[in-house]
């Protein structure tokens, strides 16, 4: 079966600017979305996963620099202006993020936070509007009475489905989930992800998800990518991932939730202000040898998996 | 909430017991007596003891501190605060009469500073670091160094002298008000620029704002909804802190164009010590200010849901 792209990134580059020097946070990244999947992004904190993401709805501070090219449903909408640009995001690709609470206007009712998203994207009555906000809150969970409630008076779950109301308005064809359960406690945690996952399945929504928690990615992920010093270091299917990680640095991710009290993996995550002459992962990685000091990994690719260093190929 | 107001109100009884008694302290302990001040500008000469006594027992002067406190609260809360010492009018009209003057030129400078402020401060959030918000930090830097008094003077030269179209003072005509209000108004307005600004590039960087774009709102939409009312909770706030300036803030400008405020009022009557006035002044102004501050954060509650009247450690975050 032939899989329909969704949304197609090829050689994404992304730089802060700032007053002491350009901070490389995504460096030739490449990754395409299939319809009706979820793809999950891993890495440690200070990756670039989020800004990635985020990259894709241009919702990064003024001060990033992007290159490369986005194609949504096969049209480039990284050629886009911002004014153009305005009309997919919320239509098309919404987003939700972590720490709810900061990211819904604490002086607004929720349900008017969520019709307004509607009201934005299509032109139709306050009354249309409202009808379906209360849609949209009954099918996050929340009674209805909720709908004039402030932020300030939900719980951190009850907010994270607020924003999922928010998000979904609009019934988006991809959601982006930029670490949606990291602020919640666990058993919430879980409540929102299987919320997502029957969503998804309600609008064959396809999910990019960005995570840190392995355990997220194995209950939710049909395709993997693991991110490390702004390198996509591999691309795979779910299962194949947790059977045979290929990349060092992806191995070490899955050794750590093997034995999470114990084992680290030494080192810590590289200031992206500096220049990797070759593979960043180089200083922490248990098999680097003298060739990863000097030359930079490319991508390998074979059939559904792509991997980015010089000691493995994908078989 | 109305609860909320009933409670605050009953604050006003004790505040306006406690700030009198230390207003009628006050200007026991000071060396001066009003009988010498009084007198003085009365007869044109030094007066004699005979008619300082006379003075003292007229006005009750001669009877212990708290006795003449008590008798003159008593006789306040029937709504009789006394008459001036110096002209005999009565207390409370002439405190309601500079009171409205105040007012006037209190409230169309402030409006008149909120005007220029807001859309200049909101656009050079919007744009920030452009040209133009370079601009209107510099001027306002530079505003906020010249004295009110000063831009008084040069807008009677350009007005009243060079155009000669409107008059430098006076109270009578609507037309009077407008130079002392420019003055005060285009003082504040600089001061308030910077403020509005920065609380609103404050809010520009939130997260929800940040969620209010990727909804798919435009920039104008997300500053009017988002960015702008909740960067006027400060605003609101240092407004309300200004309300100071409604009595005593404007002493210059008031005497500079001869306007009836409640600063010139006070001015008068602390220096020749007519302690009717001031004691009646302390009073209705305690009483304004508890007003003004229920009705400001009242005002705040409205902007800020978050903000609990029930709950006096004010804002819940959790």
């Amino acid at each position: 079966m032939k899989k329909e792209k969704l949304l197609e990134v090829e050689q994404l580059n992304i730089k802060f600017t700032t007053s002491i020097g350009d901070v490389n946070v995504s460096d030739n990244i490449n990754f395409t979305l299939n319809k009706g999947e979820t793809f999950c992004i891993v890495g440690e904190s200070g990756c670039g996963k989020s800004v990635v993401a985020l990259s894709l709805t241009r919702l990064l501070p003024e001060n990033a620099v992007i290159n490369g090219s986005v194609k949504f449903e096969g049209f480039t909408i990284s050629d886009l202006d911002d004014k153009e640009f305005a009309k997919i995001r919320g239509q098309k690709i919404a987003t939700i993020f972590e720490q709810p609470m900061s990211c819904i206007n604490p002086v607004m009712r929720i349900g008017e936070q969520i019709a307004e998203t509607y009201r934005a994207n299509f032109k139709c009555s306050k009354k249309e509007a409202k009808l379906q906000a209360l849609k949209k809150l009954e099918e996050v969970k929340l009674p209805a009475n909720r709908y004039n409630a402030y932020p300030h008076e939900l719980s951190g779950g009850m907010q994270q489905r607020v924003m999922i109301a928010i998000a979904l308005a609009c019934n988006p064809q991809l959601l982006i989930a930029d670490e949606p359960t990291t602020s919640l406690d666990v058993t919430v945690q879980y409540q929102i992800l299987e919320l997502l996952q029957e969503l998804k399945e309600k609008y064959h929504m396809t999910i990019l998800m960005i995570t840190h928690d392995m355990g997220v990615v194995h209950d939710m992920a049909d395709r993997i990518g693991v991110m490390y010093a702004g390198n996509m270091m591999e691309i795979a299917e779910r299962d194949a991932f947790f059977k045979q990680p290929l990349h060092p640095y992806a191995q070490e991710l899955l050794n750590v939730v093997k034995d999470p009290c114990h084992y680290t993996i030494p080192g810590t995550v590289p200031n992206l202000m500096e220049i990797f002459s070759g593979c960043p992962f180089e200083p922490r990685c248990q098999k680097a040898t003298e060739m990863c000091k000097t030359y930079k990994p490319e991508n390998s690719v074979r059939d559904e998996r792509m991997v980015r260093c010089l000691n493995v190929i994908p078989n | 909430m109305i609860k909320y107001i009933f409670r605050r109100l009953i604050y006003l009884i004790p505040v306006m017991i406690i700030t009198s008694f230390i207003a009628y302290m006050l200007v026991y302990l000071s060396p001066s007596s009003p009988a010498q001040i009084i007198l003085k500008a009365r007869y044109t000469s030094e007066p004699t003891q005979e008619q300082v006594e006379d003075f003292n027992e007229e006005y009750g002067f001669d009877k212990p501190i708290l006795v003449q406190y008590t008798s003159w609260l008593n006789k306040a809360m029937h709504g009789d605060l006394g008459k001036s010492l110096t002209d005999g009018s009565d207390v409370l009209e002439d405190f309601i009469y500079s009171f409205i003057a105040s007012a006037k030129l209190y409230f169309s400078s402030q409006l008149l500073a909120l005007l220029i402020a807001l859309p200049i401060g909101v656009y050079s959030a919007f744009k920030a670091n452009s040209l133009f918000d370079r601009f209107s930090r510099a001027y306002s830097l530079v505003g906020i160094s010249l004295p009110d008094f000063w831009l008084g003077m040069v807008l009677v030269y350009i007005f009243s002298i060079m155009l000669n179209i409107l008059p430098s003072f006076g109270y009578t005509s609507p037309k009077n008000l407008i130079l002392p209000m420019l003055a005060l108004g285009l003082s504040s307005s600089f001061s308030l620029i910077r403020l509005v600004r920065t609380s609103v590039l404050e809010v520009l960087h939130l997260n929800y704002i940040r969620t209010a774009r990727s909804k798919g709102l435009g920039e104008g939409q997300i500053m009017m909804k988002h960015a702008l009312r909740n960067a006027m909770i400060p605003i609101v706030t240092v407004l309300g802190i200004h309300l100071t300036h409604f009595i005593g803030g404007a002493v210059a400008i008031e005497s500079m164009f001869a306007w009836p405020g409640l600063g010139n009022f006070f001015a008068k009557a602390a220096s020749s010590q007519d302690i009717p006035v001031i004691q009646g002044f302390v009073l209705l102004s305690a009483i304004f200010f508890i007003i003004a501050n229920l009705i400001i954060d009242i005002i705040c509650k409205q902007l800020d849901p978050r903000i609990d009247f029930h709950n006096e450690s004010g804002k819940n975050n959790g």
